[in-house]
């Protein structure tokens, strides 16, 4: 019994860790964002570490899961979108991810002007 | 006094050690990407417009996302599916997080991760089914969203919406 209360502590807390949480790689509304391929020139990067509560069920501030926030926040209109988990968001994770706020990173990168080397891709609206 | 202490030292240290590794590796390193193909021209919907296609897609990692074992790219997949205007959610879900718990513990650290894929092609843009699980998570401060009583919501079709009518007649009266 004495022996199974650790492994019932390790097996509670690997428990917690194991979070979820869902991220939106999207664009305002109303807006027409082109997608950027991987090689495209980018002036404008941006960082945006999310938090999830209840072990990832929702997150903190619901508009920040969505990368429609940063693009519109940063008035871009040409971007591609990244979501990660970094070595730093796991060592975050590890003290608040037991309680059940696991964190995660969006990052967008585009220009806030169509550049001239992608100018020539914009579609006509029909 | 030696002994209590060689005691603790034998069972504490083992323990923190092991608690350490296992947070360590299950907090794992991974990345979803979208990005477009190579000389395509690809939109980004926003998370209200219909979408005709929808598939899903999963990422598998192996010790704890320091081995990719099969990762989605994006932009081959929007090429393969002539897809023009795209839209991705990754999610965590529960079961990836119990796959995790248990290889975690045979020190496989196997992290599968589901990525959702969502767009149109050019023939069916502004014909789609409406995601409604990620509309009814949309913050409404995203931006405005002007709509026509019977539009689908698309861009396109919100821009022709607004043009005036031109078809006027002789008397600058608008035909019926």
């Amino acid at each position: 019994m004495n022996n199974l209360a650790p492994a019932s502590a390790l097996l509670l807390y690997a428990l917690s860790m194991g979070g979820c949480g869902t991220l939106y790689m999207n664009a305002p509304p109303g807006s027409d964002i082109k997608l950027l391929s991987r090689d495209a020139p980018t002036t404008v990067k941006i960082e945006k570490h999310i938090w999830f509560k209840w072990w990832g069920g929702q997150p903190l501030h619901p508009e920040e899961a969505h990368a429609a926030t940063i693009i519109k926040d940063a008035g871009l209109k040409e971007a591609r979108i990244r979501m990660t988990n970094t070595l730093v968001d796991g060592l975050y994770s590890i003290i608040p991810g037991a309680f059940g706020f696991p964190r995660r990173t969006l990052i967008v990168e585009g220009n806030r002007e169509i550049t001239p080397t992608t100018r020539t891709l914009v579609r006509s609206k029909p | 006094m030696s002994a209590c202490l060689s005691r603790r030292r034998k069972f504490n240290i083992p323990r923190a050690c092991l608690i350490c590794l296992n947070a360590f590796l299950l907090t794992a390193c991974f990345t979803t990407r979208l990005e477009a193909p190579q000389g395509k021209d690809v939109r980004i919907m926003a998370a209200d417009e219909p979408a005709s296609f929808h598939k899903e897609y999963k990422d598998w990692y192996l010790l704890s996302g320091l081995l990719p074992i099969w990762r989605t790219n994006m932009a081959d997949l929007i090429a393969k599916e002539q897809l023009v205007e795209v839209r991705v959610q990754t999610e965590d879900r529960v079961a990836d997080g119990v796959i995790t718990l248990i290889t975690e513990e045979l020190l496989l650290g196997v992290f599968p991760q589901s990525i959702v894929l969502e767009g149109n092609t050019a023939a069916t843009r502004g014909r789609g089914i409406k995601n409604t699980k990620e509309q009814s998570t949309l913050p409404r401060n995203l931006g405005p969203v002007t709509r026509h009583p019977e539009s689908s919501g698309h861009p396109a079709e919100q821009a022709a919406n607004q043009q005036p009518d031109t078809r006027l007649t002789g008397t600058g009266q608008p035909q019926k």
